[in-house]
């Protein structure tokens, strides 16, 4: 008892000094909510707000429409040409368009000038950030005063389609829209300064919430760890202690990169005058709630809904379906990163079922009856099923044997096809095909064996040699391989931006975004890139050191449920198989992620787990953290031995 | 027989073995290089856009005949907008596009549709914009990504109001505060050339030519810009009492260097040639490219060398210089007294070599740059960056000695030439001949030597620097880095600019005792000035007219002058802004007339009405 207690006091302790430390670091971390330019902006807007009453609502959609007197979709409104009869259009309302096109250029370019004058009023002149705002804004002014006294010494009788198309480029400029011809689609592109003329411009919120968040987060962080903690170490002690407190210090790395970004990212460029990254630490803020409540939601509950593991058990082909229809579901209406959440957390799941299920009577089929398991048998098998069901035509045992153990290989290599061709075929995402299919060889590998598991990737090379061709693969091969000489700058900036941090990194809080001539690090880099920001942070030997450090302890938590799995009874060994592949899930997006930063292989697009941002980087690592903690705390009732098991 | 577990352990064994393999590779891959290039040039665009731009320009300058079909990789609705871009953009018929995108499809190069529109984008706009060409698309799609590389920051104007041009103000990291060039009209030249230069320097470092460390000022100057600006004006409406020569010119040029530090303080330019030298590439500075025969301005170079020889007593050179060659009954033509100096005429017979000490003090003053036979950019040097002649680049000027050999050339006699110029014998075609015609070419101005209005304004320059012991300097469009200096002259040169520069004077100067004539320049001086320059009234110069037997430049007129705008002022009587005060000023003016224009010296015409406007406060 005496020790029990003495143990409980160290813990309370070390929990109290690893909470205080984290927030004490958030504090002198986290950037101050002032130093972002769009909260200053946002102060200015709010202090000399542009009148609404001079706004004018035209679009360069109903220029186009009423200029050529079609649908959009009928013509390439960037030259005013009909596509069906190839030649320009002029409709009767094409004067009045016209007219109400200037009249939105005049107006609009009168709000800017507004804009320029609330950014020199309210904005101190020791505020670079606003100061250098204003200058470009003014630049870009003086340009648009340009193009727009271009178009009026026009006569309306006389212009015609060149004039129109100078006038629809210089309304989508003024609009802060995009026109993409070839699909006739406008869009908004939403780091544009006509942002902050719209009537509620959305900066305003966003500094709030980036305030509210930073404001917050030295007590969130300090909530989340002590909660995560104190749970850990009341499902597993020490090793719970030590993986939440690993939890909460990745968490709040990244949590405090993705503040540096919101604040800084863009300072300097003349390309991101509104920072694009503005709201990531208030999205990143939510994901910490809702990852720490999954963790431990699962955690604690896992035991209680550990009876519900049977039924899809025995109904392996309802659940296979309804896991699709998720997959389907999140990909479409969640995107993409969601999308990919969902179908590596189904295969784990569906790995974690069937190996459950099947792992014990393949392994005693393969040993008593290994006929039965030769890779053409289960082949062949398939074309029997349907006189199975007729009693009168006689089926060789070894056959019948092989018929029940080819269920399990052809319902997972079933959803792993479809889920497989869904997220690379359909919803274009190869990084989550890439995890999955990893982690459904593994559960081949453990269940059925090595000559099966040959065959497969020797069917899934085959494919993934297909995909080599692609156009999408080739262009990821060729940044892998040479990026100075790639069709995009990316991995070029990003090499930059890693040569520039040198061995020691940038010093936390004054992290290189964007080069002193303004080029900045591509924006995707909180989710892709986070291996490439480590380096930059922490330099590349820190970032190797953390790399091998978080997968070693993958491994040895994915051993110790592999173990669980293999020495207890009962539900609790679908949970730990299925963290074990959860655990799987999470060390290949590592490996995958670091690999494709570091350039050893192409680049799929996914993010590194717990540190990149989004709920996609962290939904199957909490819920596997959960699930270790919820089998590390279940009691030790039904240890098989090692005899009975076989 | 092996237990469940025992299997399910070894295969999870080798997985293991398997993932710590790779965190060893991953570990290990620290190890290895890293890039260090840090240009980014994407290879396969730039092949896809030259391919796009090759296949627009190829039918647009020739009807091809129809190739085998290719299917493009584009179809439907993107197939249309490509085409009708292609239609739009070169007012060509649907088959001519249709070729187009054909003869470029039938290229191997392309992946997607995507890619090919977006080639063909960027090869309309550039193409559009005079910029296709191989090398500048290269050029344009070049970055540099070096993190440490920093975008020039630009700034313009003057001291107490100064004029964000390019760059991030926060980078620049400057205090004081910054207005931006929107607040000049749309019409400025200031805004426009400052827009050009300041894109140009942007483009330039983005793509790893150029590269500023420090904030840069540009050294046009708005005040002057805007002056000059009324002489547009004044074109546009037909209307220039005060300088009615303007409307006569179909193209004039004009440029004004600050002497001390060699920056351009100003330049104006009009006419066809300037808009097509504007073609030459963005923020280039037509003034400073449109190329004349210098015509008597050359003969400051030879009077340089004829002081510098000590040979002459220096009234005689300096009367010389104010008439552009002797005016009376004296000589047979003007320029005789000049070209006979030119061929060594007093020493027949003897290798010459004042036309080689000519070349080399003009190399010494920048002339002749980059002179290689296939280099059409002969005698320019980069305004921008010195070394840097593509980026906004000036010509300062070419004398045509350059196969003068170095060791001097016999001449003929001058006479014999002279008839043989008259057509009255047949000329030799002796190596004598040759020399002879290239220095007498070469001293009048004539022949392949060329200038520019700012080689003009620089000519002057470079002799009053030399006079003050100061070493030559090449013109800038940058006030803030250190001018680059040309080689020191040593000095037996000073003395000889001190004599040239007196004669510039006596140019202004109206007749004196025991010379005819006044100084070339003295109707002009009297028009704008009022009174005559009897006294030292702060201005030197030297006029040029190519003759009327040029086919090309006839009549051109070349005007060169120095302005000490604190002896102008005092002479004058006048207030100059104080921007200009106590500065030395060095004014460069091509004049090229119409065919029906009035027989007026227009460029010293213009040159001093020029003065005179700039230095005034008021209006002109």
């Amino acid at each position: 008892m005496k020790s029990s207690s003495g143990q409980g006091i160290f813990a309370a302790i070390a929990l109290m000094a690893i909470v205080g430390l984290l927030g004490l670091m958030t504090v002198a971390f986290f950037p101050n909510a002032s130093a972002s330019r769009e909260v200053s902006l946002a102060h200015a807007l709010v202090a000399r707000p542009l009148p609404e009453n001079t706004s004018f609502a035209y679009t360069p959609e109903a220029l186009c429409s009423e200029w050529t007197g079609l649908q959009t979709s009928d013509v390439d409104c960037r030259n005013g040409f009909g596509l069906d009869t190839m030649s320009p259009r002029q409709g009767e309302q094409a004067l009045a368009a016209w007219e109400n096109g200037l009249k939105f250029v005049h107006l609009q370019v009168d709000r800017f000038k507004l804009l320029a004058l609330s950014l020199e009023i309210a904005a101190p002149e020791s505020d670079d950030n606003l100061r250098g705002l204003r200058l470009i804004l003014q630049q870009r002014i003086g340009t648009w005063q340009e193009r727009l006294a271009d178009l009026e010494v026009w006569d309306k009788e006389t212009v015609g389609v060149a004039q129109y198309a100078r006038l629809f480029y210089l309304m989508l400029d003024l609009n802060g829209s995009s026109y993409d011809a070839a699909n006739n689609r406008f869009g908004v592109i939403h780091r544009h300064l006509a942002r902050l003329t719209e009537p509620e411009p959305a900066v305003l919120q966003r500094a709030t919430r980036l305030q509210t968040a930073l404001t917050w987060m030295p007590w969130a962080i300090c909530c989340v760890s002590a909660g995560l903690m104190l749970l850990g170490w009341w499902r597993a002690k020490w090793t719970g202690l030590l993986l939440a407190a690993g939890f909460s210090a990745i968490t709040w790395l990244g949590l405090l990169i993705a503040a540096d970004a919101s604040v800084h990212f863009g300072e300097g460029s003349t390309v991101f005058l509104l920072n694009p990254l503005g709201n990531q630490l208030a999205r990143q803020h939510h994901v910490l709630w809702i990852g720490s409540a999954t963790l431990i939601a699962t955690a604690v509950l896992a035991s209680k809904l550990s009876t519900l593991v049977q039924w899809p058990l025995k109904h392996l082909k309802v659940t296979i379906l309804v896991l699709l229809a998720a997959i389907g579901t999140t990909y479409q209406f969640l995107g993409s990163a969601m999308g990919s959440e969902t179908l590596k957390l189904s295969m784990a799941v569906l790995a974690g079922l069937v190996t459950a299920a099947h792992g014990r009577s393949v392994h005693l089929a393969s040993k008593l009856a290994p006929q039965s398991m030769s890779a053409f048998r289960i082949f062949r098998v398939l074309r029997l099923q349907h006189r199975q069901q007729n009693k009168d035509v006689s089926i060789d045992a070894q056959d019948l044997i092989s018929m029940h153990l080819a269920k399990p290989i052809y319902l997972l290599a079933l959803f792993g096809a479809l889920g497989l061709a869904m997220a690379a075929m359909a919803f274009q995402d190869l990084g989550a095909a890439l995890v999955t299919a990893i982690v459904a060889v593994c559960a081949l590998f453990l269940v059925f064996g090595a000559r099966i598991t040959a065959a497969v990737l020797v069917l899934m090379g085959l494919v993934a040699a297909g995909l080599c061709q692609t156009a999408k693969m080739q262009e990821r091969i060729a940044l892998m391989l040479d990026p100075m000489r790639a069709s995009v700058s990316d991995f070029a900036r990003l090499v930059a931006f890693s040569n520039a941090a040198q061995d020691s990194g940038f010093p936390l809080g004054q992290m290189a975004w964007c080069n002193s001539g303004g080029v900045c690090v591509p924006p995707q880099v909180l989710s892709d890139y986070m291996p490439t920001i480590l380096s930059g942070l922490f330099g590349f030997d820190s970032t190797v050191v953390y790399f091998c450090i978080f997968l070693l302890t993958i491994i040895l938590m994915g051993r110790f449920m592999l173990h669980e799995y293999m020495t207890r009874k009962g539900p609790v060994r679908t949970l730990a198989i299925t963290a074990f592949y959860l655990l799987v899930c999470t060390g290949v997006q590592t490996v995958i992620t670091f690999l494709g930063n570091w350039r050893i292989i192409p680049l799929t697009g996914i993010g590194a787990p717990l540190l990149s941002i989004g709920l996609s980087s962290s939904l199957v690592p909490c819920i596997a953290l959960g699930l270790f903690l919820a089998v590390k705390g279940w009691p030790r009732h039904f240890v098989l031995d090692r005899a009975d098991a076989a | 027989m092996k237990s469940y577990s025992h299997s399910l352990s070894t295969r999870a064994r080798w997985l293991y073995l398997f993932a710590l393999t790779l965190i060893a590779l991953a570990a290990a891959w620290q190890n290895s290089p890293r890039n260090s290039d840090t240009i980014f040039t994407p290879e396969q665009k730039i092949r896809q856009i030259i391919t796009a731009g090759t296949a627009i320009q190829t039918l647009q300058s020739q009807a091809q005949p129809a190739a085998q079909p290719v299917t493009p990789p584009c179809d439907g609705r993107s197939l249309k907008v490509l085409q009708t871009n292609l239609m739009a953009a070169f007012d060509q018929d649907a088959a001519s596009a249709e070729r187009q995108i054909q003869l470029a499809a039938s290229e191997n190069i392309w992946s997607n549709c995507q890619h090919f529109s977006q080639a063909f984008q960027e090869a309309i706009h550039m193409t559009n914009a005079g910029n296709f060409s191989p090398a500048l698309v290269k050029e344009a799609l070049t970055e540099d990504v070096t993190w440490t590389r920093r975008v020039p920051c630009l700034l313009g104007g003057s001291p107490d109001q100064p004029l964000f041009l390019a760059g991030h103000p926060l980078q620049c990291r400057l205090q004081m505060r910054l207005n931006s060039i929107s607040t000049h009209p749309v019409t400025s030249s200031f805004r426009q050339l400052a827009s050009g230069i300041a894109n140009t320097a942007t483009m330039a470092a983005i793509s790893g030519r150029w590269s500023a460390t420090k904030p840069q000022w540009i050294s046009l100057q708005p005040v002057l810009q805007t002056k000059l600006d009324e002489w547009t004006v004044c074109i546009k409406n037909q209307s220039c009492p005060n300088t009615p020569e303007l409307l006569h010119l179909r193209n004039v040029a004009l440029v004004v260097l600050d002497v001390k530090s060699g920056a351009v303080l100003a330049t104006w330019c009009h006419g066809k040639a300037c808009k097509r030298a504007q073609q030459q590439g963005p923020g280039v500075l037509p003034a400073t490219l449109i190329e004349v025969p210098p015509a008597s301005t050359a003969k400051l170079l030879f009077a340089m060398t004829i002081a510098a020889n000590d040979q002459l007593e220096p009234l005689v050179l300096q009367r010389q210089i104010k008439t552009s060659g002797q005016d009376d009954s004296g000589v047979s033509k003007r320029n005789e007294w000049w070209e006979k100096q030119a061929v060594c005429a007093n020493t027949p017979n003897r290798r010459c070599l004042l036309p080689v000490k000519t070349r080399e003090l003009a190399e010494a003053f920048g002339w002749n740059a980059h002179c290689t036979p296939s280099n059409p950019g002969c005698g320019r040097w980069g305004l921008l960056a010195f070394d840097r002649t593509e980026l906004i680049p000036g010509q300062v000027g070419r004398l045509a000695l350059n196969s003068l050999p170095v060791q001097g050339a016999v001449m003929l006699d001058w006479k014999l030439y002279e008839d043989i110029r008259q057509g009255k014998r047949k000329p030799q075609g002796t190596d004598s001949y040759t020399s002879t015609s290239l220095a007498i070419q070469a001293v009048i101005g004539a022949g392949d030597s060329r200038i520019s209005a700012l080689g003009l304004a620089s000519l002057p320059m470079q002799i009053w620097r030399t006079a003050q012991g100061m070493p030559a300097t090449l013109p800038s469009l940058l006030t803030s880095p250190a001018p680059v200096n040309l080689p020191v002259l040593g000095g037996e040169w000073a003395n000889a600019a001190s004599i040239v520069l007196a004669g510039m004077r006596k140019v202004v100067q109206p007749p004196e005792p025991g010379w005819q004539g006044a100084g070339t320049a003295v109707p002009a001086w009297t028009r704008e000035m009022k009174q005559p320059c009897i006294m030292p009234c702060g201005v030197w110069a030297k006029t040029g007219t190519v003759g009327k037997s040029d086919k090309v430049f006839g009549g051109t007129t070349t005007f060169s002058a120095l302005v000490d705008v604190q002896e102008w002022s005092q002479w004058s009587g006048q207030n100059p802004s104080d921007m200009l005060k106590n500065r030395i000023l060095a004014i460069g003016v091509v004049a090229m007339p119409e065919a029906q224009a009035p027989r007026v010296h227009a460029a010293s015409f213009l040159g001093l009405a020029a003065i005179r406007q700039l230095l005034t406060l008021q209006a002109p």
